[in-house]
């Protein structure tokens, strides 16, 4: 199946094909026939991804001391591995948050 | 659809899921669509359902003037719903285009921008009554909007996102309330609610997210909400990226709907990510289950760096990360269904990283699978888990792959370097401090039923770090967590767990949540044979030895890469299990939850039916607890294992001491055996071996504790729930909780074999005064144990060689010395002894000995009373019983003591006694018969002829084991056949003499003090009876019987005597020397002229043992030191002769004069207490004066004498000489059988009987073991089945 992925690190918004979900316990399956992109919050999340890594800092400084934090415990290297690839994490789009 | 009721497939629903062609999206975030609304109607549920959640949280009411900032999608939204609640609403949007829009959702009035004056005109003088902020704006603008045009105490709702500096100044001025809408309602964001599926109660929580999406569906459905009206784009899901591309371009985008075309009927679970190609040979094909943080960051980078993977397919429950990490990493394939990496042929191990909860289920289906499988801790959660696993292990037996779990700290260099450290030194302390910070209670780790909290999800990994480093499973373990208080969410994560493990090391684990996250989080701290370790944050490793510090860098290794090339390696070459899994029967290894509960066992089929059990366990008392016990340790070598076929021959050579059923417990290198008399366990719960928590200690337990009762108030009050009333399970629990050190608490007879699994601690014990007996063969390596020799005689290899010593203590003492049997390779625990065995050697110790000999004091008046009342309730205590108790009979006063005392705790017990009317020795049945009148107690007899001595003598030396005491043993294998004919207990004076001073041998120490008592004892006992007619009965003076010198009177005695002070005048005035004599009463000339090897035989060195013993002996007076040296040597002889000749005849024999009480008091008592007016036992004749008849009282001390020599002078003497001098005794080497012959023809001899009857017993004792005579005659296994 198909599904819009946006990368958090370039704010890039992608079509892609994925293996199709499995419905866990309580969960429901659904075929989509037509969903909704809510322009408005849309755009603000894609502002969001787009701005530079200091900008997102500066968006969100709960994520930056969380950061710190993990700096002194885990270590500089540890660390960044993990900023970078919580970064590459691909985000679906359209959940409404 | 899995457990979900409430939706069937085809029916057509709104989702809050992503877009994406299929979704999944749990049961609580989906609505169905009314009929009449179309899918693109229905793709506006989401934004109405915000939209709608603001409007509720704003709480207009009908007639209020309400304002909403921002006109997109959500804005105009909510413009509609507040209409629909009867409001006046005035709309604003910094985009003009947007405000005709609004209008038509119903804005009675709109602006552009922040237009003040027409809120305030709209609103008149008081402002508006609530603002709703939909709009998405950095800017603070729309805050300070809305506070300047609120009404004092208005409401300000955000259901965008805007900049938030709230202005103080209006909000303080005005009271307003501010709230942060959030998304579609109560339950978004709550896991509980969007994951688990777990809905508000409708009552409580009206409004929720599913609910707020059902409202929306149904305003549209009745056409107040035209959101059609908003769709500005439409693209198929193909071109959906443009969208964002017009979104971020800035064109005017309103509502976007993305259309997809029809699921294709097949799911599409699996999505190659190359050109599918076979795997090259030797690559390792690896799939994955799971992309989070741990995979992605630790696993994926160590595993890329093993040559020679290739990497298949990656599997997460979310196509994404599956398809994004499957990319990033080569994997051949993304999926979302485990099966499709079981089903691919080239994966060969499985790594898995998923959700801790998930982990034991799909470790069961790799397995069955055949793929190797490595899965992140915890292995499981729940025991049933990994009862599931182990059982799924054990099914799949040799075909099982390989499981490893991700352990790694094991793997640590650091560990690696410590374990090296203390090579060699066990038992270990091992502590461990994981302060790994606070998680919220909500989080998923801390949930039970997901990460399974954080003691099971992550403290598995200290806890196996203590197994690593002390080299050992735990066995046992404790736990302590913090005390609940207000604001703390989770309590078991603040923990102290000690652990005991198998070898004996122990270890703790403080888990700590409660601390600062900067502080250092691990530190391990290692302690024994003088050193000590410490490893900090695995970097640092500090050792101590010999005062010298070395210490050494590990740069952070947790182990993680080892680990996994640890697995790889296993995949490769097929080889064991990196870390033992369940199949080697350490399960704690691998789990913490097996950790924190005790390893359980399979429970031990039961052989009775369950309807005869029911009918037992009725029954409560003591009953006759006589039982036989084996055992084999194979305690040097951990990894032998016992030979079942062996143990079940040695315990079956003891079914007459319990001939109805038997028990084993194996435990590896070890097996306990025993075998029982049905009756003795009047419950199920009674079963032996008996096991406490599920096999970290057995018993195997041969005896009686009289005062267990004592022990169970406390033991229940510490918290042990008895399963049933023996006292088999009070010493387990007492054992369990003290150790050896209860023992000198005890008083009972007993042997027994306790296992301590913890250290692997075998630990032998016999009772403190040798009652019940327990044999022992160790070669070193290997120890075997039993109730009887003849059982240990079942064993091959244990070697049949005459112990010399042990016949030349015979032939001086009656009985071989200590822990001396006739055997060179079987020892006997010596009594109040126990051994130990464990991997670390064998280790022997005394836990109880005689060493108050300090008299009382007090009257003689005093101590009669005392030992009288003691007496009573010793015998009370023995004899309370519910089955039918019988007691030997001799007619004497021991003996009759015991019945009429068993009569006054309110038993009548049937008497019985046996004699040798008209065979030429004192005719004891008029005693009997008249003592057992007296008391009016029934007496059976029985009369003893002699006519089968030569086949009775086999018989009961093969019983007894070995020769030892005398011919004692022929009346009381009769007496014990007749008792067992119709009780299964009999009582009797047995120990009398030893303990309380019964024989005149011991006036020996004492001659003039005791002739001067002989002296006056006339007079006194004329003065006596002259009174007695007036006085009461207990003002009588002492003058009760038991004449010593009417002893020495006979001829032989003064024989001996005479011939002792010809041949040691020298030694006359020294009374060890005196009383040596008296007792080795042949001559050592005489038996070395009758053996081949007269070096066998030293009169020396029985002298200088019981010099040495009478050196050690804590007494000073000369009676006690001797009478305790019998207490050590005689009277253990008499002990084994009592136990062989009753349990031959599976009848228990209780001996209440040897209660270890009674024993203590009576070493207390002092020689003028045990001989005073010419009387011998003198304060036990007093004691028993007045329960027993006068004529009982002042008889003379006979014992069980008997014709045995007439016998063997008489009908038998061609057999004893046949046997004595004929082929097999001069072909045995030991015999000068022409100097035995020469003794036989003089039977004028005056120790003719005591050399013949010695002689006649070693050599028949010698065909039945040495020749195995006895084997043939009475193996009682060659007629049994033995199971293999």
């Amino acid at each position: 199946m198909q599904q819009v992925v946006q990368e958090v690190r370039s704010g890039r918004t992608t079509v892609r094909e994925i293996p199709d979900p499995v419905a866990g316990a309580g969960q429901v399956v659904v075929a989509s026939a037509a969903s909704l992109v809510s322009a408005g919050t849309e755009r603000y999340v894609v502002e969001l991804a787009r701005k530079s890594l200091i900008g997102k800092a500066r968006e969100r400084p709960d994520h930056v001391r969380r950061v710190l934090q993990k700096i002194k415990q885990e270590g500089l290297l540890m660390t960044a591995q993990q900023v970078q690839a919580k970064l590459d994490e691909p985000m679906p789009r359209g959940t409404p948050r | 659809m899995r457990g979900v009721q409430e939706f069937k497939p085809g029916d057509r629903v709104a989702t809050a899921g992503p877009h994406a062609g299929i979704v999944s999206v749990g049961r609580n975030l989906c609505a169905r669509i009314p009929d009449g609304v179309s899918f693109e109607q229905a793709a506006y549920t989401s934004v109405a359902s915000i939209a709608l959640e603001g409007v509720r949280l704003a709480r207009a009411t009908l007639g209020e003037r309400v304002l909403v900032i921002g006109l997109g999608l959500i804005g105009q939204i909510a413009v509609a719903l507040l209409k629909a609640q009867g409001c006046r609403v005035f709309g604003t949007d910094v985009d003009p285009a947007k405000l005709e829009l609004a209008k038509q959702f119903g804005a009675d009035e709109v602006g552009v921008g922040s237009p003040r004056d027409a809120v305030r005109n709209f609103a008149g003088p008081h402002g508006v009554d609530a603002v709703v902020i939909t709009a998405a704006t950095p800017s603070n603008e729309p805050i300070e909007f809305a506070a300047d045009v609120a009404r004092v105490k208005g409401r300000v709702v955000l259901v965008g996102v805007v900049g938030l500096n709230l202005p103080r100044a209006p909000f303080f001025l005005k009271e307003l309330e501010f709230t942060v809408s959030s998304s579609l309602g109560p339950g978004r964001m709550d896991p509980q609610y969007e994951d688990k599926g777990v809905d508000y109660p409708f009552g409580q929580v009206r409004w929720t997210a599913q609910r707020n999406m059902e409202a929306v569906l149904d305003m549209i459905a009745m056409g107040r909400l035209p959101v059609e009206k908003l769709t500005s784009h439409r693209f198929s899901i193909d071109r959906a990226a443009e969208v964002y591309d017009l979104i971020t371009q800035g064109a005017p985008v309103l509502g976007a709907i993305i259309e997809y075309p029809a699921a294709p009927a097949a799911r599409a679970r699996r999505l190659d990510l190359k050109v599918p190609r076979r795997s090259r040979s030797g690559e390792l094909g690896v799939s994955l289950v799971g992309a989070g943080n741990y995979a992605r960051l630790i696993m994926m980078p160590a595993l890329a760096k093993v040559s020679g993977i290739s990497w298949r397919g990656l599997a997460t429950a979310r196509g994404m990360n599956a398809e994004h990490s499957g990319r990033r990493m080569d994997f051949a394939f993304a999926t979302t269904e485990v099966d499709e990496l079981l089903r691919d042929p080239d994966t060969h191990s499985v790594f898995v990283a998923t959700r801790h909860d998930l982990h034991a289920d799909i470790v069961v289906r790799c397995l069955r699978a055949g793929k190797n499988v490595f899965v992140e801790k915890p292995l499981c959660l729940t025991l049933a888990e990994l009862a599931r696993i182990e059982e799924t292990v054990r099914e799949l037996g040799d075909r099982c792959p390989l499981l490893m779990v991700g352990l790694n700290r094991r793997f640590a260099p650091a560990t690696a370097m410590v374990r090296d450290f203390f090579r060699g030194v066990t038992p270990r302390t091992v502590s461990f401090r994981f302060a790994s910070g606070y998680i919220p209670g909500g989080a998923w780790p801390q949930d039970e039923d997901i990460g399974g909290g954080r003691i099971v999800g992550e403290a598995c990994h200290a806890i196996d770090t203590c197994v690593a480093l002390t080299g050992s499973a735990p066995v046992r373990v404790y736990a302590e967590s913090i005390g609940m208080a207000k604001g703390l969410e989770t309590t078991d994560d603040q923990v102290f767990i000690t652990l005991r493990h198998e070898n004996g090391s122990i270890s703790n684990v403080s888990y700590q949540a409660g601390g600062d996250r900067a502080a250092p989080t691990e530190r391990v701290e290692v302690f024994g044979g003088g050193r000590t370790a410490f490893i900090d944050e695995w970097d640092t490793v500090s050792m101590w030895r010999s005062e010298r510090l070395t210490e050494k860098r590990t740069g952070k290794d947790r182990g993680n890469a080892a680990g996994f090339g640890a697995f790889i390696d296993a995949c490769r070459g097929g080889g064991a299990w990196p870390i033992p899994g369940p199949s080697s029967g350490h399960g704690a290894r691998v789990d913490p939850r097996r950790a924190l509960a005790a390893p359980r066992r399979a429970p031990r089929p039961r052989r009775r039916p369950p309807e005869r059990r029911r009918r037992r366990r009725r029954r409560v008392g003591r009953a006759p607890r006589m039982c036989g016990i084996a055992g084999i340790f194979h305690y040097a070598d951990p990894a032998a294992r016992v030979d079942r076929r062996a143990l079940t021959r040695m315990t079956r050579a003891l079914a007459h001491r319990g001939p109805d059923s038997e028990g084993f417990f194996y435990d590896g290198n070890l097996g306990l055996g025993h075998r029982r008399l049905s009756i003795v366990d009047l419950s199920p719960s009674g079963a032996q071996p008996m096991l406490l928590g599920d096999g970290a200690h057995a018993l195997s337990y041969n005896g009686e504790l009289y005062n267990h009762g004592s022990f169970r108030e406390g033991l229940k009050a510490r918290g042990h729930e008895f399963r049933g009333t023996s006292d088999t399970e009070t010493l387990l629990r007492l054992l369990s909780e003290r150790g050896a050190s209860c023992l000198d608490q005890l008083a009972g007879i007993f042997a027994f074999a306790w296992w301590e699994r913890a250290t692997r601690t075998l630990t032998l014990v016999r009772d403190p005064l040798g009652v019940k007996q327990l044999y022992v063969h160790d070669d070193g390596r290997r120890v075997v144990f039993a109730s009887e020799v003849k059982a240990l005689l079942t064993c091959a290899d244990v070697p049949r060689e005459l112990d010399g010593e042990a016949l030349n203590q015979y032939l001086h003492f009656h009985t071989p010395l200590f822990e001396r049997t006739f055997l060179r390779d079987v020892k006997v625990l010596r009594a109040g002894e126990l051994a130990r065995y464990n991997a670390g050697g064998t280790s022997r110790r005394a836990y109880w000995a005689i060493t108050d000999f300090t008299p009382r004091g007090g009257s003689p008046d005093e101590n009669v009373a005392a030992l009288s009342e003691q007496l009573e309730s010793v015998v009370r205590e023995q004899l309370m019983s519910d089955v039918p108790v019988g007691s030997f009979f001799s007619g004497g006063i021991d003996s009759t003591a015991i019945a009429a005392y068993a009569m006054r705790a309110g038993l009548r017990p049937q008497c019985f006694g046996v004699h040798f009317t008209g065979q030429g020795v004192i005719d004891e049945r008029p005693y009997q018969e008249s003592a057992a009148k007296a008391l009016g107690l029934d007496l059976d007899l029985i009369t003893l002829t002699g006519e089968s001595l030569p086949e009775d003598l086999p018989r009961l030396l093969w019983s007894q084991d070995q020769p030892v005491i005398g011919a004692a043993m022929i009346p009381m294998d009769a007496v014990a056949r007749l008792a067992s004919q119709k009780v299964k207990v009999c009582v009797g004076g047995q120990a009398a003499d030893e303990v309380f001073g019964g024989y005149a041998r011991y006036a020996l120490t004492h001659p003039l003090d005791v002739a001067s008592q002989w002296a006056r004892a006339p007079l006194r006992r004329a003065l006596a009876r002259r009174g007695r007619a007036a006085a009461p009965r207990d003002e009588a003076p002492a003058a009760v019987g038991g004449n010593v010198w009417k002893q020495f009177a006979e001829r032989k005695t003064l024989w001996r005597l005479a011939h002792n002070v010809r041949q040691n005048l020298s030694g006359l005035g020294d009374w060890q020397e005196r009383y040596f004599h008296h007792f080795a009463k042949v001559p050592e000339s005489m038996w070395t002229g009758l053996l081949a090897a007269p070096e066998l035989v030293s009169r020396a060195r029985c002298r200088a043992v019981f010099r040495e013993t009478l050196a050690k002996s804590a007494a000073v007076d000369p009676a006690d030191k001797v009478m305790h040296w019998d207490a050590q040597t005689y009277l253990t002889g008499l002990f084994q002769q009592d136990d062989r000749m009753s349990m031959a005849h599976s009848l228990e024999s209780r001996v209440p004069m040897a209660d270890p009480r009674l024993v203590r008091f009576a070493f207390r008592s002092g020689f003028s207490m045990k001989f005073r007016d010419g009387a011998s036992k003198w304060i036990l004749r007093r004691a028993v004066a007045d329960v027993i008849p006068e004529r009982v009282l002042n008889r003379r001390k006979v014992g069980f004498d008997t014709p045995a020599e007439r016998w063997m002078r008489g009908p038998h003497a061609g057999w004893v000489r046949d046997t004595l001098t004929g082929g097999r005794a001069r072909s045995r080497g030991l015999w000068n059988t022409a100097a035995l012959g020469r003794l036989l023809d003089e039977p004028d001899h005056p120790l003719w009987f005591d050399a013949v009857w010695k002689a006649l017993c070693v050599e028949t004792w010698a065909r039945l073991v040495l020749d195995r005579d006895g084997d043939r005659a009475f193996d009682a296994t060659s007629s049994e089945e033995v199971p293999a």
